[in-house]
């Protein structure tokens, strides 16, 4: 195998593009969130089909709008959101490893479904690992998401193979519009009404989202208390004084006084991730994870 | 009575450990060595805990060889009562409360009756037991202000508090260790950098310990500003 140093150039970032892994765990001490894949997935998907380990670190691409180029070539594959990937006049799918050659743009069209697109690389990205780990997020890492005409340093490790024109054929899970959840701590103290509610009504999400978390539209009415500071999760589901339901997500803060009424599971988190303002989900309860 | 500590699994590798609701330094005492405890005997599962006032969740990592027996743990929390706990420190943090810095410490004290001066001391002359860290990297959540300054957090947070900021919001205060939006009441800022992530700094307070804020003028607080080595007093308590 041979390697090289190169650059990517990002002339378009787009609305939100990254740098994530797996994320930092060990650090909640100091208050750290653990940051990382929005779908870890999708992501672990991009990562397995390059033959790379699934929690490498990857381009996190928020809606598209991205355009860049390399200065080596390099195998690359995309997953997560549905996009076409532009370069110069051929179009890749997703799941479709291809050949990035030097000077060639990448462009991707505005995604046809889904939120976040992974590009995995037969290259290491060259940036720091703040605590263990390359996700960005402000201010453990100098920025939050890539600006136009940034440059990233790559050590490319071009293999001594090349792509056919195969696509691998992957269910397209993202469809499914049941998170599967635990009872939170807090759910109990919800009236049965409440209960059912959450477990049998659909959620729409809102425009309310980022990578901290995700607020749903519809409220749920109650009477519960805050509570003390406790610790939260990526995948808690808050419910605030007024009712709304936050879908606390990857960069989320570590404790929160918020009811903890639901916990989705790590496949439902990157499920709901690709969701999109507007689409709605229900939240299919499980039993109890182990007994007490 | 329900029995201590109680045990509730949020997901296959979450578990929280709840103690009697409350906040107070014996439960945070008697948390810390068991955590540390935990920590240490199941460092293979675990990928961290974290902490709240009155519960910790301990945070298995996704594959482990052996499934996580729940009288292991228990037994864990038994045997870490043994163990010695350890040292505490004090801390001493240089704060200027100074109108200059503090753009709520005016409106604070006409709208609580209280003369600045009074605030400062009620402020100053307390210790601080340092809970946990959340909200923000280096964001310290302390226990033992004073009734007298308790105080709703603003209805309209601020766009941008800034970094060392000093503030009260509700029953607590704490310091703000990078600039970030906030809806606390800024009544003092530090010189003392908490948090320099690029240098990979971290904060040396540890849950347990405890803070006292020292007060200083605007002139020493600009002198000590510039000092980026800036280090504290402290004592073993």
């Amino acid at each position: 195998m041979r390697l090289c140093k190169g650059e990517i150039s990002i002339i378009k970032a787009g609305p939100f593009t990254s740098v994530q892994d797996a994320g930092r765990f060990g650090y909640a001490d100091f208050g750290i969130p653990t940051a990382g894949f929005m779908d870890a997935i999708s992501a672990g998907i991009a990562n397995l089909l390059l033959g790379n380990q699934a929690c490498a670190p990857c381009l996190e691409v928020f809606a598209g709008g991205l355009a860049l180029k390399i200065d080596q070539p390099c195998l690359l594959v995309a997953a997560g959101a549905d996009a076409d990937i532009q370069v110069g006049g051929q179009v890749f799918r997703t799941h479709q490893p291809f050949t990035l050659k030097p000077g060639e743009v990448l462009k991707i069209s505005p995604f046809r479904s889904g939120q976040w697109l992974y590009f995995a690389f037969t290259a290491k990205f060259e940036v720091p690992a703040p605590f263990e780990s390359k996700s960005f997020y402000f201010p453990i890492t100098s920025k939050s998401r890539f600006h136009d005409g940034d440059k990233v340093v790559m050590h490319f490790s071009m293999p001594e193979y090349s792509p056919t024109n195969c696509r691998v054929g992957i269910r397209d899970w993202k469809l499914f519009r049941s998170l599967e959840v635990f009872a939170g701590p807090e759910f109990h103290l919800l009236s049965v009404y409440n209960q059912e509610t959450l477990t049998h009504k659909s959620f729409s999400l809102s425009s309310m989202q980022n990578r901290l978390g995700i607020q749903l539209n519809e409220p749920l009415e109650h009477n519960l208390p805050e509570i003390l500071s406790s610790p939260v999760f990526p995948g808690t589901v808050q419910l605030t004084p007024s009712g709304k339901l936050i879908v606390l997500m990857r960069d989320a803060q570590i404790t929160g006084g918020y009811p903890r009424i639901l916990q989705l599971t790590e496949t439902s988190i990157s499920l709901l991730a690709q969701k999109r303002p507007g689409e709605s989900v229900t939240f299919s309860l499980l039993p109890p994870p182990k007994p007490t | 009575m329900k029995k201590e500590p109680e045990f509730f699994w949020l997901s296959y590798n979450l578990l929280e450990i709840s103690w009697k609701e409350g906040i107070n330094e014996e439960t945070l005492l008697k948390m810390l060595p068991i955590k540390a405890y935990l920590l240490k005997h199941l460092s293979t599962e675990l990928r961290e805990i974290r902490m709240g006032y009155h519960r910790m969740t301990l945070h298995f990592k996704e594959f482990i060889s052996e499934p996580i027996d729940l009288n292991d743990i228990m037994q864990l929390i038994e045997n870490a009562e043994t163990v010695k706990a350890p040292p505490r420190k004090r801390w001493y943090i240089p704060v200027c409360y100074s109108s200059d810095v503090a753009k709520d410490i005016l409106p604070l004290s006409s709208s609580k009756r209280i003369p600045v001066e009074e605030l400062v001391n009620e402020h100053s002359q307390r210790e601080y037991v340092l809970f946990f860290y959340g909200f923000l990297p280096g964001f310290m959540y302390l226990g033992g202000l004073s009734e007298r300054l308790y105080t709703p957090r603003k209805a309209v947070p601020d766009p941008i508090i800034q970094a060392g900021s000093v503030a009260i919001g509700g029953h607590q205060t704490g310091i703000y260790p990078m600039d970030s939006p906030g809806g606390w009441h800024v009544i003092g800022r530090t010189p003392y950098r908490l948090f320099d992530s690029l240098r990979k700094k971290m904060p040396p307070f540890l849950p347990g310990d405890r803070i006292r804020f020292c007060p200083i003028s605007l002139n020493e607080y600009y002198m000590l500003r510039d000092n980026t080595e800036l280090s504290l007093d402290h004592e073993v308590m």
